[in-house]
């Protein structure tokens, strides 16, 4: 199967099946693969201390100033977009809770906005 | 009208007789619960309690010498290389590649996470075990 035709499959299913359900599917997947290829460039990063103390006090300070402040808040976000959406897909998996699927997303959205709230608060005040 | 075929032939999906792709989903939910525990201490620690800049001679205070922070992070490190690796390659089997795209597939992703598994305990062992003495 051509990778074109794979991808105007999925986003015939999406089209197809516009629920709650295929949104966090798709939110997972996109989630998943950005913090897949995060944990590759953060190794990269702190593999400056191989070069030494002050070469990793550097290398870190470089990532904390500026946009990569308020970049961090994004990526909390995606950590637990991902994590919440991963636990309520366990919990229904190994609870025989599939036909609660639903309400579980909408607690999990729920947790996920008091943490966004906590972030914003440490993040901006 | 009789019906021989199961679905599984109709789609034209290869009948593997291996547990892999169970193995694969059971190891994914396993690993998945292990990494929420450590990825939410992680944010805690390092992003929510963090309160300034983070610089070597903080983490180097934090972790030196501790068997348990090593633990954490080990398993840390290996898990979400796998945790990782693996939802990458269950991304791409649900695009149903050829066998030779497969294997080739398969085989980049093993020598990405181990050469990252290898750099992360390298970077590990420079942050806990080094007798590097720190201008504190």
């Amino acid at each position: 199967m051509k990778l074109s035709n794979a991808l105007s499959n999925t986003k015939n299913d999406i089209l197809l099946n516009p629920n709650a359900g295929t949104f966090s599917y798709v939110l997972h997947r996109l989630t998943g693969l950005a913090l897949a290829g995060y944990i590759f460039a953060h190794i990269i990063v702190l593999s400056a201390v191989l070069s030494g103390p002050e070469s990793f006090t550097q290398r870190l300070a470089l990532v904390q100033t500026g946009i990569f402040h308020y970049l961090e808040i994004g990526l909390i976000a995606v950590i637990f977009i991902h994590m919440l959406n991963g636990l309520r897909i366990t919990v229904a998996d190994f609870a025989n809770l599939t036909r609660l699927h639903k309400t579980l997303l909408w607690l999990s959205i729920l947790i996920f906005c008091a943490i966004m709230a906590v972030t914003f608060y440490v993040f901006l005040f | 009208m009789e019906n021989n075929t199961s679905t599984a032939e109709k789609a034209d999906i290869p009948q593997e007789k291996t547990i892999a792709p169970t193995l694969n989903w059971f190891t994914q939910r396993i690993t998945g619960v292990f990494l929420a525990g450590f990825l939410f201490a992680h944010v805690v620690v390092l992003h929510f309690l963090k309160n300034g800049e983070i610089n070597f001679d903080r983490v180097f205070q934090r972790i030196h010498n501790s068997p348990l922070w090593f633990a954490f992070y080990l398993a840390f490190i290996i898990m979400g290389i796998y945790h990782g690796l693996n939802g990458v390659w269950s991304v791409i089997i649900d695009y149903n590649p050829s066998e030779s795209a497969r294997k080739g597939l398969l085989a980049l992703l093993w020598f990405f996470g181990i050469a990252a598994a290898i750099m992360g305990l390298f970077v590990l062992n420079g942050l806990i075990f080094t007798q590097i003495n720190p201008k504190l």
